[in-house]
Parts: structure tokens; C-alpha cells; sequence
């Protein structure tokens, strides 16, 4: 079968034919329909080695893998102990392989299990023709869900891990730092939980446009004096909740006045370097500063529940083959070219 | 500029002077401090606990009482020391009062003071149909361009059901929520876990209130006639019953707590709104080994300025709960219709400014 894998450490990605896997016990085949593309896949590409974006520093040792973890398809095989009924089913895969053991996996807490891996970044994932995935990690979709959006529930998931974690409620004034897919996907979740998305920040005049897009109204950082042009935009004390999705620290600082006391400020984009900020605001008026990593089984429920209704269909971007998804990955490693998901049958 | 308080006499209003029976009652005025706010009311809608009042079944409401705790109207007078209105600014009131010093009033819930009182309860606090009323300034609220006293007036249940939605029962996008009782209370639930992005579900034994529910974007609903209510949530979610759910009947039937629980998914919460009946029986075996919640509402203390800004918004249609406007005078015939459940009938709003249904 054809993948995309990353054979090497290093910048790139091949397009293979490899032989194509079967499914062992409590595992499925899937015929892969759609796989999406998020800024850790593209970290992969380039093999950017800051903070471990992407997991360069943990995959070194398991290539050579076929890339992708967002991805849905249907069940073309099972292995032992899968019942056959499950053969054709439409499914999405939950990408996060969890011990089951650990203090974090009992309360289902997969995002946190001491020896979490991913399919598709520790195991061979959607970049193909056909995937093998436990059989506990696909969920069935329904008939209405079409793969391409069922793809999205990853990133969706991700993004709402972090609105839950800001415990986002009807009516909040939320910020949202950085709209690339999961900046856009955290105030979609804000949006679907009746908050009201006040402002979205970023550099990229694209993106700012397509949010813009979605209804939600830009600030261009680029200009720069952030904090003062907040202040001046939004009013001192008047925003419920910040989602950072950028990796950006000095974020932190720009919003700190503007945020009401008793506060939260999730950190839901990786980090890009070391940040120095002065966290006395924060003692002084109680905030909440939350690291907020992947997505808890209870929000993948969730996620999956809402992806329909979530306006997560507007953010899809273009399907490309696997051959030419090779070039837009390049396009995305330097900050340009759109959004894509890619369709390997294609 | 401020002008002295204006001096309010006592004045005859329709009121309940009996069991099923209006006639004029004397509606006493409190003079206005420098806090108050006195509005000139426009508009009031009747609620499921008038009409168990004018029938002689609320353990509260009880003739001789000026009836009317969700309403709306427009300042003729505020106060030297308040800011938040201006007289002529059309404002809903929030009928609800506490103590202002115990525990409870001191942590910003004044529903559960011990001392708790609502206006048009009894004769000693007159409600909206005394003409007039007067109260501090922090229960006004004014109401945005484009919402009318009608939709004011209708502010109060929906903030009972807001309350029970957002503050008690934490509805989160992507749980599975059902709503019992399609009258006022559990349509405004509705409206609440709609904007919460929360899946729903609405029973009511009333075609007309499930086809409501249904254009304001209840997922399924289920009539209580028809089907057993229990079985049909088991069906829709999986078996496993509901993530939350909201009691918003309101009667005397003892059943509904048992239903409610058993339509409840392990794990999950049922919120008390409406009940009245004072004892239940229910299977405490499924609450214990379930691990299900059961949780109180009452009122509203923090959520008027939520839902005002929603209605303004449109993502509450308010207007859509009223079914008749009847003019204020013809409060008898505005009680039989409730009573009856004649015509369609949901919320009722009595207006000094003519009437129409």
C-alpha cells in the first residue's frame, strides 16, 4: 500500500509503498478515508527539535513511521477477539494509547497516562491506504458524519480539552490567542458552549481573515504593543477566560489586565521557547494559569457528540493525495499555503 | 437630576380576594428611600404558582394577594444615590428578596435566605398588578433597545429556568439533557441547554407545547401520553439514560421524582425546578448504586443581567413563550384560559397597553 512516512530524522516526508498491515488480536483495519494535518504534523516534517514540538525527540528512535493521527475510515478487517459485526463500520480513531493502569488512565484520563503514546506519531498511523488500530480506539460514527469532518473531532477534542478546563459557560467573554486549526477549533468550542468569542489575536493576515471569516473579529499582533491596544479594544477586567493556542508567553502578560480577577488562562499551544513573565498579577488577582494537554476520554465523548453542530464543516480545507501532500506540507513548514486534510485513496 | 420622592398612596388593584375570585384590594405602597427605584408596571405574566394560588393549592400564595412576581414596567423615579436607571428607561424587575445579612444573602444566594420573599405572594408585599411598585435599585434591569415590557415580563421564569440550566445544573456541550414539562419553565430550560450546545430531549403531554419545542430546537421530544417516558429516553440514548435532567413540571403529581430519576444516566444529575409535591417515592437503590445527583433550584439570584443580554441578543426568543396578551383588566378570563389550557395557551402577559393574543 502507499503511506507518507518519515523515514529519517531531519526535514522531509516519503511516499512509499509498503506492505500493507494486518490486524492482530483486539485490532481493526481500516481503509483509510480521511487524514488531517495539524501544526504537530508539521513539526514532524520539519523535525523541529524546540520543546519537543511535534515529538521529534521521542520518535527518533521509532523510525522509520507512517505519519498522521487525526484520521477516520472503515473497518475492512478484525483480529481476534473483535467481534465481526464490527467489519464495515464507519469509525474515527482516538489517537491516544494509554496504559490503562496508571493513576491518570482509571479516571480516564488518557491525556495524562504516565506512558501515553500516539498512533501516528510511537505507531504507524492515517497517512495510508489501510491502518491497523485497536479495536478500542475506533469509535463508530454515524451515517450523517462525513469522514472528512469525523477527522476533525481530533483537533476539535484537543481544543475543547481546553475551553472544559477553562470551564467556559454561557455568556463568558473569551479571548483566543492564535487561530491556526486549533485556535479556530478552541473558539468554535467557545462558540457551541453559548460563550462569546470577543476577539482572536494572531500575525498571519490569512488566518485573521478566515476567522474573521467564522464571525470572529481579529487583532493583528504584528503591529506590536499587544497590551496596550487590548486594553484600548476590549476594556480593563472584561473577559471571562483566555485560550492561548499560539505557544506564545508573553501572551500571558498582554492579557493579564484586560482578563477579570478569579480567572483562567489555559496554555493549549505548545510552548516556543522559555518564557520570563512577571506572574505577580496573577497572585495578586487570583488567576488561573492551566496547561491543558490533548483530551480526557470523557471529552472525546463529547467532542464526537458535538462535532456536527460544532462549525468545525467551515474549517476543513482543500483533500489532497498522499503524492501531492508531500508539497503542502513543504508550503506549511515555511507559514504559507492553506489549510489541507489528505485522502489517500485519491 | 433627581426630584423629591414622589409620595404614593395606597390604591385599589386587581387583586386575588378569593379562591378562584379577583376583586379590588388596596394595594399599600412602601415609601421610596434613596436607593429605590419606583417603576410604573406595563406588563405582567401570569405563572404556574398564580394559578395553584387563584386555586387555592400554593403553600404560599394565598388570597387576599395582589398577584404579579414576573413583570416588567418603566421608572418614573429613581433615587439620589442610584445610578444604574434613569426614569423612563424600561426595566424588569426581579420580584426575589432575601435578608441582605445572613450566610446565605452574604454569598450572593438570596433564593435559599430563610427569610426569603417574593412580591404578589402575599398581601403584605404586593406584586406587579398593584399598578406600582417600589424597590432598590439593584432589582431593576434595565431592558436593551427592541425588547418590549411583554418580553420583560417574561424575564423571571426564564431566569428560574437559566438558573437551573447554567448555575445548578452545569449543562455542558455534548451531554444529553432532558427536559420534563414543556410549559414556560421547561422551554426557557430549553432555550438554556440549546445555547449550551447540550443535546435535548422535551416530555409534555401537550402536542402544541412539544411542536413549540421543537422549532426552538429540541432534538426529540417524547409525549408523556403516548409513551412511556422512561423506556423512550432509555431508547435515545443508548440505554443509558440522560446526562441531566430538569423536573419542570410543577404539579402535585408525586411520580414525576421518580421518573425523573429514572430517566437520569448513571452518574448523572436531576435538577429539581418545578415540583410541588411535598413526598415522593422513588427507588433510592438507583440513586445510591448510580451514583446520581440530585440537586434543588430555586429561583434565580444571578441570573437576570444572563438572560436580559440573551433575549436582547435573539438567542432567546422570549417572545416566543407568549401565546396571549390579554389586556389587564381581564385577569379573570386570563386565569380560566390557564386553567383550562385552552387555546394553545403558555405564558399569559397581561399589558396596560391594550392586548392581543
Amino acid at each position: 500500500m502507499k503511506a507518507l512516512v518519515k523515514m529519517r530524522p531531519g526535514r522531509g516526508i516519503d511516499l512509499r509503498d509498503v506492505p500493507t498491515p494486518s490486524a492482530s488480536a483486539d485490532e481493526v483495519l481500516l481503509e483509510v478515508a480521511t487524514a488531517g494535518v495539524c501544526g504537530s504534523d508539521v513539526a514532524r516534517y520539519v523535525w523541529t527539535r524546540n520543546h519537543d514540538a511535534g515529538g521529534a525527540k521521542s520518535m527518533e528512535n521509532d523510525l522509520p513511521r507512517i505519519l498522521g493521527h487525526e484520521y477516520a475510515g472503515t473497518v475492512v478487517a478484525v483480529g481476534a477477539g473483535v467481534p465481526a459485526e464490527t467489519i464495515g463500520q464507519r469509525v474515527v480513531v482516538q489517537n491516544v494509547l494509554s496504559c490503562g493502569r496508571c493513576e491518570a488512565c482509571q479516571v480516564g484520563n488518557v491525556n495524562l497516562c504516565l506512558d501515553r503514546r500516539t498512533l501516528g506519531v510511537h505507531r504507524d498511523g492515517g497517512y495510508a491506504e489501510y491502518a491497523v488500530v485497536p479495536a478500542a480506539n475506533v469509535s463508530a460514527i454515524p451515517d450523517s458524519l462525513d469522514f472528512s469532518l469525523a477527522a476533525a473531532i481530533t483537533p476539535f477534542a484537543v481544543s475543547s480539552n481546553a475551553v472544559e478546563l477553562a470551564k467556559v459557560a454561557p455568556g463568558d467573554r473569551v479571548v483566543v490567542i492564535g487561530v491556526g486549526p486549533i485556535g479556530v477549533a478552541a473558539a468554535l468550542a467557545a462558540r457551541l458552549r453559548g460563550a462569546e468569542v470577543v476577539l482572536v489575536l494572531d500575525r498571519n493576515v490569512v488566518r485573521l481573515q478566515e476567522a474573521a471569516a467564522l464571525g470572529f473579529p481579529g487583532l493583528n499582533t504584528e503591529g506590536g504593543d499587544v497590551a496596550t491596544r487590548l486594553l484600548e479594544e476590549l476594556g480593563p477586567r472584561s473577559v471571562d477566560a483566555v485560550i492561548e493556542a499560539a505557544g506564545v508567553a508573553d501572551a500571558v502578560a498582554w492579557v493579564l489586565p484586560i482578563l477579570k480577577k478569579g480567572s483562567p488562562i489555559v496554555l493549549l499551544g505548545n510552548q516556543r521557547e522559555v518564557a520570563s513573565i512577571d506572574l505577580m498579577p496573577v497572585v495578586m488577582d487570583q488567576q488561573r494559569i492551566i496547561g491543558s494537554r490533548s483530551y480526557s476520554l470523557a471529552v472525546w465523548r463529547r467532542a464526537l457528540e458535538t462535532i456536527e453542530r460544532s462549525g468545525m464543516d467551515r474549517t476543513l480545507g482543500d483533500e489532497v493525495g498522499l503524492e501531492q501532500a508531500i508539497e503542502r506540507f513543504d508550503l506549511a513548514a515555511s507559514g504559507q499555503g492553506r489549510a489541507f486534510t489528505v485522502v489517500p485513496a485519491s | 437630576m433627581t426630584t423629591a420622592a414622589p409620595v404614593l398612596e395606597s390604591r385599589l388593584a386587581p387583586g386575588l380576594i378569593a379562591v378562584r375570585e379577583f376583586g379590588p384590594l388596596l394595594a399599600h405602597a412602601r415609601q421610596p428611600l434613596d436607593g429605590d427605584v419606583v417603576v410604573d408596571v406595563d406588563a405582567v405574566a401570569i405563572c404556574g404558582s398564580d394559578l395553584l394560588g387563584y386555586l387555592g393549592r400554593h403553600p404560599r400564595i394565598r388570597p387576599p394577594t395582589i398577584l404579579g412576581h414576573e413583570l416588567a414596567g418603566t421608572v418614573r423615579w429613581r433615587g439620589p444615590d442610584v445610578e444604574r436607571v434613569e426614569p423612563g428607561d424600561l426595566v424588569a424587575v426581579d420580584p426575589t428578596f432575601g435578608c441582605g445579612t445572613c450566610r446565605f444573602c452574604t454569598q450572593g444566594r438570596w433564593n435559599i435566605c430563610e427569610d426569603y420573599v417574593v412580591l404578589g405572594e402575599t398581601d403584605d408585599l404586593p406584586g406587579g398588578m398593584a399598578g406600582t411598585v417600589v424597590v432598590p435599585a439593584d432589582h431593576v434591569h434595565r431592558l436593551p433597545a427592541g425588547v418590549d415590557a411583554m418580553a420583560g415580563a417574561v424575564v423571571q421564569p426564564i431566569a428560574v429556568a437559566y438558573h437551573a440550566v447554567v448555575h445548578r445544573g452545569r449543562v455542558e456541550a455534548g451531554e444529553t439533557v432532558v427536559v420534563i414539562g414543556g410549559g414556560p419553565i421547561g422551554l426557557g430550560a430549553l432555550m438554556a441547554v440549546v445555547h449550551a450546545g447540550a443535546r435535548t430531549i422535551v416530555v409534555d403531554t401537550l402536542e402544541y407545547r412539544l411542536e413549540l419545542a421543537r422549532s426552538l430546537g429540541a432534538d426529540l421530544t417524547i409525549n408523556a401520553d403516548d409513551d412511556d417516558v422512561v423506556a423512550a429516553v432509555a431508547s435515545a440514548t443508548d440505554g443509558y439514560g440522560a446526562d441531566v435532567v430538569f423536573e419542570a413540571v410543577g404539579g402535585g403529581q408525586d411520580h414525576l421524582f421518580a421518573q425523573g430519576l429514572a430517566c437520569t444516566s448513571r452518574g448523572g444529575r436531576l435538577v429539581i425546578i418545578g415540583l410541588k409535591s411535598p413526598r415522593a417515592e422513588f427507588d433510592l437503590g438507583s440513586l445510591k448504586w448510580g451514583e446520581k445527583t440530585v440537586l434543588g433550584s430555586q429561583a434565580h439570584p444571578d441570573s437576570f443581567p444572563d438572560v436580559i443580554e440573551r433575549i436582547g441578543s435573539g438567542a432567546f426568543p422570549a417572545d416566543r413563550l407568549i401565546s396571549h396578551r390579554v389586556p389587564w383588566d381581564e385577569i379573570a378570563g386570563a386565569f380560566q384560559l390557564l386553567e383550562e389550557r385552552a387555546d394553545g395557551v403558555v405564558k399569559v402577559v397581561l399589558t396596560r397597553q391594550g392586548g392581543a393574543a
